[in-house]
This record gives C-alpha cells, structure tokens and sequence, in this order.
C-alpha cells in the first residue's frame, strides 16, 4: 500500500485528484488531503505517506517549501508537483528536491497514473523505511489497546529492527532515528523543545542509542499518563458537535485547529486519538450517515442529497458512498424496500 | 563691373590665379627691363660725352700748347737772330739779318736771302721736322721762303699772303701748301721790330698734317669713334680721313653731322651718333668726337641681353613657380570643394585635414569640419529622438501586452481550466474534459514563445490538439488524417507553420461545409526540401480570392514585415515568417479546385533538430 497525501488549495482540483488516485489501480490509498503546505507538514509527521501530490502555489506555504522541509528533515517520500505554470525557474527548483514528476494542470488521469507508476519504481527501499515510520506512528497512536510492558517492548523492537536494517547506510537510519527522536521529543514537550531530550548523534553506539529512545519512552509514557487525565476529551467532544452542524460545508484542519484553539500538529493529534479517524475521514463518514438518515427518510433525489450533506458533484458522492457502505445510494435505498 | 565678375567666376580659381600670377611678374620684369634701358643708355651717354668732352678739351689743350711752343721756339729767332752764345763776337753772317732785313735796314740781297732760308732750314731741322716750311713776309710784301721759293708771285695765292698784319698768333686751318700743294696748317706769327715794336713781317710756319696724326692719331674712342678738328670757319682741319682734310664740312661727306652744340644725339644715314666737341679760345677750333651710339651700345647691348636673360630666368622661374604655388593655395579649396560634395552625396563622415593658423582656408576647413560634427550630432539627436519615440512607443505596446498577459495570468487561467477538467472529470464528462486539456495545451503551446525553430514532431502534437478540439466540434462528420512519416518528425520549421494553416481550412472548408469535410496532411520529400501539404475537399477558393490571398503573401514577403492576420492574411502571415526565416524559394504554394477543395504546400529545407537521441 503507498500512501499518498494530496495537498491543493482549490478543492474541485483537489477532490478530482483524490478521484484519480482511487480510481487507478495499483496499491495506492489517499492517506489524507490537505489545503495548502502546513496542513500538509502536519498531516506528514502523523501520517507518514510516501507519496505527495502537490500543488505550487498555495497560501500559507507553497508547495515547493514543503517540499523544502520535508527533504530538510530526510522524511522518506517521493514528490510528485502538480502547476499551472510551464515555468522553467519553478522546474529547476523542483529538480533540485528531487522532484522527478512535474505535472502540468490540467491534471490529466493517465498522465498521473504514469507519474504514480514511476514513482513507485522509484521508491525502493524507502518503502522499509515508511513501514517503520508507519508502525511506530502506530505505537504512538496508541490504536491498539495494549498494557504498558507490551508498548516498551515493541518500541524497543523497532529501535532494534531500525538499527538492524541492512539495505540502508548508515546516515539514513540514523535520519530515521533522528525522525522517532524528534517525533518523541515534540510529543513530551509540545510548546518548547527541551534541549536536553534531544541527544542524539552519530557516534552513538547502538547501546546508547536503545538507551537514549527507552529514555524518551519513559518521558513520552508519563506526559501521556497525565494528559489522559486532562480535559482534552471535552474539546474533541465540541469538534464532533461543530462537525456535525457543518458537514456539508468545506472544513479545514486549519479551521478546526482554530476552533480548539490548538495547533494544527496538536489538534489533529487530539482528534485522531478522541475518534481514530483523521479529519476527513470523520467528516466524509458524518457526511455519508446524514445521507443515508436523507436517503431513508427523504425523497430527495440523489444529487440532491450529495449537495446537501455537502458533495460537490454526485459521482463524487456516490463514489465515497460505495467505498463506504459497499453499495451506490439508490441500491441503498432499494435494499431498504425505499 | 558685374560683367568682369562674371566673367572672372567663368574660370576656375585655379586659372585665374596663375593667369593673374603670370601678368603681374610679365610686367614688373618689362619696368624694369625698360627703365634699366632707359637709365643705362643715360648714364652711358653722359659718361661718353664726359669722357670724350675731357679728351676734346686736352687734345686742344694740347694743340694749343704746341702752337705756342711753336711759335716761342721762333722768338729767338725772328728777334734776330739773337747772337749766338758760341759766337760772342757776332761773326755768324747771320745775326740779326731778319730784323735788319725786315726794318729796312739792309736790302735784301740773294745773300742775305739765302742766309735766311739756311737759317730757316737749319731751324726746322733741328727743331720740328714736320714743319712743312717757314715762309718770312714783311710788311712791305716780301716773301722769303725756307722751301726757296721766294718771291711774292710763289706766295699770292696762300690764305695767310692776303690776311692783314696782325697782333695776335694766328693758325691758318688746313689749306694747300702754294708751291707743292701738300695740306698744311699755317701759324701766323706776328714779327715786330726789336727797335720799335712795330709790327715789321710775320712768320708763316706751314705744319704738315702729321702733326695732328701724331698727337691725335691714335686716339680713338671705340673701335670706330674717332675725332677731328674743325675750324672756326667749319673747315675741317683734321679728319682721320686724309682725304677730307682742308675741306669745307659742308663740302665733305660728314656734312650732315652737326658741330653747332656740345654734347649732341643725332640721326645720320639710320645710324644714330654721339657728338660732342671743346672749342679752343686759341685757335677757335672745334675738336669734335663723333661715336656711333650703337657702338656705345656695346655696353647697352650686354646690359640689355643680361636684362633679357634675367628676364627669361624670372619668366620660366613664374612658370615653374606660379602654377606650384598657385597649386598650394588652389589646393585646400579643391579638398574642401571634394569634401562637401561627398557631405553633399549624404556621406557625414568625412574629416578635413586642417592645421591650426591664420591661413584662411585651414580655418574655413575647421569650420567645415566643426559644421559636419554639428551636422552629425543634430541628426544624432534626430535620430536618437526617434528611436526614443519608437521605444517609448515599443514600451507602451509591451505595457499593454503585458496587462493584457496579467488579465488573462497563466495561473488563474490554467487553474480555471483545471477546476472547469475536475468538476468535468468528478460530473463524468468526459468530453468537457477532452476539450479543457486539449484547451489549455493549445494555449500553453501558442503563448510560449521561447523558440523561432521547433521540430515537426511538436507541431503535429499541437496540430492534434487543435483538431480534438475541431472532432469535439462537430462530432461525427469531420474527419482528420495525418500521414505524414516518422522519419520527417525530427525536421525543423518555424513554429506554428501547421496549425494556423488547418484552422484556415476549417474555416474555409470545414465550417461551410457544416463540419461534413475531411482534411489531410501528408508529407514528402524533393531533394533536400520537405513539401508539407494540407489538402481539404471543401468548396475550393474562387480565383479572386486565391489571387487575393497570393497578393498579400507576395506583399507581406516582400515588405518583411508582419500584419496583424486578419481574415485571409493567416496565410500571408506564415508565408512571410517561412520566408523570412529560410528565403524566397520557400514558403507556402496555393492551389484550389473550385468545388473539389484547396491544397496548401509548405516548403521547408530539410534540416534535423539537433536532440538528444541524434547523439
């Protein structure tokens, strides 16, 4: 499975592209979408997809410092740019991340469909280094209920299988290490980074290295403990509420992160930890009930309902729906004798 | 006035300068030729009548002389003869006879007759040899001569016989002699008587001739000058012409020369002579000396011919010099003349070799040149004003291009085209989708103007777009074909030679036609020229309209220029960039069947687009 994160500002392109991707056959799943390059930094450090689709121009942040960043901090991805502009400055800017696929708006479906093909080729032994990110995201989640003894353990069995990696040199997997570090560090100490956490360098020995991240656990173990006791729930619990008001309209992690008055980093963390879904997905699934309460207890036609809970096209809605339930709306409908 | 100016702007300066030169120096050397001549024969003249007044004065002087020691030498003499000094006792028969003879005292006897011509013999012999004879005559008539012919009858037709007794010494110009009848001159020397002072005879000495020989005879003056003496009487004493000696002047041959002035020029037989004489106040005889003028003239004649030769000197000198010279001031003008015929001509960059003075010309020709850069920097500015104008006008234009480029900015127009694909693409219409990518590369196509050159390949790529767009237009009848080979995709042509080309088949044939037309482009080779033709089977061009649009490519190649295309001018247009870009034998050929379609035949010059592939 690749991940993909989709990042563009205009939603009809945005929605087209996700379209695109799930449509085209192969092993690629949208792991998010995000609105302009800092939902997207977000989104990466939680998400960890391999591949991103972006846009250039962006408010916020553009595409290309994204991609800046993301090659900063030696996240393994592989970028593919989508722009309006044929600009030779924009591509050599792109070249020099990089970035080996340059689309050019209007999107076309096979054009990206062989530009995804590419990149999977291109990927390698990235892909290793993603599934590691994956599971210790994973860790950190915290999905799979599990006791304390059995969460040190397999953290210190992905520190072992990262230090044990073959394929790669030396400096990626001390990238990856840096990687777990600073998603660790940023986990205990949210506002300011504490300088004495992050100690991590080259000449460590993987002693020091697996006593270093154990040390880091215990840390993140206790911040967790005692932010469980907080009220965070509550404010996750008004998320839900403004969602299920404004479904039908565009919501943002931005907005939402506004909302709760917390970061971006913060609130998505917050939201998919209260309700184990990211943003989209939580709102694509309130969409989808609402339509089918719509779908029972109405006799709206079906372009309708998509419009009202909040699609922007019918096929679109239609499309999220079968993924969703199996079923189109109206075999939906008829199963239910409507 | 007017009329010599005029006349004078006829010639060249040049001609006029050397013309004007010539006479100037012709004239001076003529002054003063002549008045060298003129003041020369002067001072020579005055120097002859000088030179020949002071001989004439001493050959009198020297005459006058002679006379008197003549006649003195006599006093001793006809005063006795005086005694003696060896003859203390008066023994000598002769003393005193002459007196005695002559007062009356003693009578004279053949005796005493002869005693007295022995004396006068004795007395010429020893004193002067040229003394021709001694005559004695008294008072009473008497006549005792040294030549013996004494007696009255021998002597009555001598001048001096009949000439009264006198006081004074008197010379008898030149007469013959009675007896022999040779010239002589007479000195009358009175006799008084040593008792009473009374004038008792006199004393006739007849002089030869040779007499002046000697004391003149050898002075000349030149080589043909001579003098002779003339008596009060005009009879000439002496001539170096024996032959005219005791003749009147106005009996002899000279009679024409005039001895009445000194110092006279005057014409005789077309020669001209020099005259001038001194009258003695002894005997009141002229010694006039008579030169030929030209002989005098030898010394003119080497003035006049030095004078002449210096003259030719100075003349050829004026050739040779005048046109050099007139040639270093005709010169300058003739350059500057040259110089603002080419400035004349249009050509502004010209100089003037000049040099800094006060020489008129050098600064008429830094003028000149001072003018020229003026010239050059006025038109500088015209010309700088223009292009000024024309880049302002340029700018606006670009102003305008780029508001223009602003309004319709390649972000939001590829966006919205984007947006327009993807609400297409998620509604499911597909041909929406089609017409908005094929849209948008057309359009990305035609707005990248980075390259003149680009390979055919490109271009037919473009041309697809286009047409999907044309096939979307009218769904089923149109119809497309491309045949053109592979092997010509890499040759390169001006970009958007195809496209502009097909739309104007479209537009002629296609659209009438209700989309119910085919077109066709094909292409081969003819040597190293690829020929692209576009064929259509629409209704064809009427032949005014195919003259038209072949005007108008014909015009828009010629001019190099580009019109706006307009209309039929699409044609023009790509005819005038392929021939700008390749030359006339290239471009576009039209040819139209009326009612069965149009061909459009683009020739190129086959050359690849260098790619990567190729090495």
């Amino acid at each position: 499975m690749y991940h993909i994160l989709v990042v563009e500002d205009e939603p009809w392109i945005r929605s087209s592209i996700v379209q695109m991707v799930n449509l085209i056959d192969g092993d690629f799943v949208i792991a998010s979408e995000a609105r302009n390059g800092e939902e997207a930094w977000t989104l990466i450090q939680e998400l960890w997809p391999i591949i991103l689709i972006t846009d250039i121009m962006m408010p916020t942040m553009d595409g290309l410092t994204l991609i800046e960043k993301i090659v900063e901090h030696n996240i393994p991805m592989t970028f593919i740019v989508v722009s309006g502009f044929d600009n030779f400055q924009y591509a050599q800017k792109a070249m020099h991340y990089d970035v080996s696929e340059y689309l050019l708006k209007p999107v076309d479906m096979n054009q990206l469909h062989n530009a995804l093909k590419r990149s999977v080729q291109q990927i390698g032994h990235i892909s290793s280094m993603n599934e590691l990110l994956l599971r210790f995201q994973k860790l950190l989640d915290g999905m799979d209920p599990m006791d304390t003894p059995t969460l040190f353990k397999k953290m210190s069995g992905l520190i072992e299988s990262v230090l044990r990696l073959t394929f790669i040199n030396e400096s990626a997997k001390f990238n990856l290490l840096r990687i777990f570090e600073q998603k660790l560090c940023s986990l205990i100490n949210e506002e300011s980074s504490d300088a004495a956490l992050v100690g991590l360098n080259k000449s460590m020995s993987d002693l020091t290295i697996r006593q270093h991240f154990q040390t880091l656990t215990e840390k993140w173990m206790i911040r967790r403990h005692h932010e469980e006791k907080t009220n965070q729930n509550y404010i996750m619990k008004k998320a839900c509420e403004y969602i299920h008001i404004h479904y039908m309209k565009d919501i943002s992690l931005t907005e939402m992160a506004e909302f709760t008055c917390m970061s971006i980093s913060h609130f998505s963390l917050w939201f998919k930890r209260y309700t184990g879904k990211t943003l989209v997905n939580y709102i694509h699934e309130t969409r989808i009930n609402k339509a089918k309460d719509l779908l029972r207890e109405t006799r709206l036609k079906v372009y309708e309902i998509a419009e009202q809970v909040g699609f922007t096209t019918q096929p679109y809605f239609i499309r999220v729906f079968k993924n969703t339930m199996g079923l189109s709306p109206n075999e939906y409908r008829r199963s239910l004798g409507l | 006035m007017m009329i010599l100016q005029r006349f004078l702007y006829k010639f060249s300066i040049r001609r006029k300068m050397i013309v004007g030169f010539l006479a100037v120096s012709f004239i001076a050397v003529f002054t003063i030729a002549l008045s060298a001549h003129y003041y020369y024969t002067k001072a020579t003249t005055k120097d002859f009548y000088n030179i020949a007044q002071g001989s004439s004065a001493s050959l009198n002087n020297q005459l006058d002389r002679y006379f008197k020691q003549m006649a003195q030498s006599t006093y001793a003499m006809i005063a006795g003869p005086l005694r003696d000094s060896s003859d203390p006792l008066m023994t000598s028969p002769g003393t005193g006879i002459i007196q005695q003879w002559l007062s009356g005292k003693v009578k004279l006897t053949s005796y005493n007759k002869l005693l007295i011509e022995d004396l006068f013999r004795r007395y010429i012999t020893l004193n002067y040899s040229e003394i021709e004879s001694l005559v004695l005559m008294s008072v009473e008539g008497g006549v005792i001569s040294s030549d013996g012919q004494s007696g009255v009858t021998a002597h009555s037709q001598e001048p001096w016989f009949i000439l009264p007794f006198d006081r004074t010494t008197q010379v008898i110009p030149t007469h013959l002699s009675q007896p022999n009848r040779v010239p002589v001159v007479s000195l009358l020397i009175p006799i008084y008587s040593t008792n009473n002072v009374k004038i008792v005879g006199r004393l006739v000495i007849n002089l030869s001739l040779n007499v002046f020989s000697e004391i003149m005879g050898k002075t000349m003056i030149g080589e043909t000058g001579y003098f002779f003496i003339l008596s009060s009487d005009n009879t000439i004493v002496f001539h170096p012409d024996s032959l005219l000696q005791g003749i009147k002047l106005t009996d002899s041959p000279i009679s024409h020369l005039q001895i009445l002035e000194p110092n006279k020029q005057q014409r005789v037989e077309n020669q001209d002579y020099l005259t001038t004489y001194t009258q003695s106040d002894f005997t009141s005889w002229k010694v006039a000396a008579v030169v030929p003028l030209n002989e005098m003239a030898t010394g003119l004649n080497v003035a006049r011919d030095s004078i002449i030769m210096v003259v030719l000197l100075l003349l050829s000198f004026v050739i040779l010099i005048v046109p050099l010279f007139t040639k270093l001031l005709v010169d300058p003008i003739i350059k500057l003349k040259k110089m603002m015929q080419e400035v004349q001509r249009g050509n502004l960059a010209v100089k003037a070799d000049f040099y800094p003075g006060q020489d008129e010309l050098q600064i008429l020709g830094s003028s000149f040149n001072k003018m020229i850069i003026q010239l050059n920097a006025l038109i500088d500015k015209v010309y700088r004003f223009q292009l000024r104008e024309m880049s302002l006008e340029l700018k606006q234009k670009d102003a305008m291009i780029q508001a223009l480029q602003n309004q319709i900015n390649p972000h939001f127009l590829y966006n919205s085209l984007d947006i327009i694909k993807s609400i297409a693409f998620l509604e499911e219409v597909p041909k929406i989708e089609k017409m908005v990518s094929n849209l948008a590369a057309f359009f990305r196509y035609t707005a990248k103007l980075d390259k003149i050159e680009v390979n055919l390949g490109d271009e037919l790529n473009h041309l697809k777009t286009y047409l999907e767009i044309i096939h979307i237009r009218f769904t089923h009848n149109f119809q497309s074909q491309n045949f053109v080979n592979e092997k010509f995709l890499n040759v390169s042509l001006v970009k958007l030679t195809l496209q502009p080309i097909v739309e104007n088949a479209v537009k002629y044939a296609v659209e009438r036609n209700n989309g119910n037309a085919t077109i066709i482009i094909s292409a081969y080779n003819d040597q190293d020229d690829l020929i692209i033709e576009v064929v259509d089977n629409g209704p064809g061009m009427e032949e005014d309209r195919l003259l038209e649009i072949q005007q108008n490519m014909m015009r828009m190649a010629a001019k190099g220029e580009l019109i706006q295309p307009t209309d039929s001018l699409g044609l023009a247009n790509v005819h005038a960039r392929l021939v700008l870009q390749y030359g006339f034998r290239y471009g576009l050929t039209l040819t139209s069947f009326l009612g069965r379609g149009t061909i459009v035949s683009i020739r190129i010059p086959i050359k690849k687009v260098k790619s990567d592939n190729d090495s």
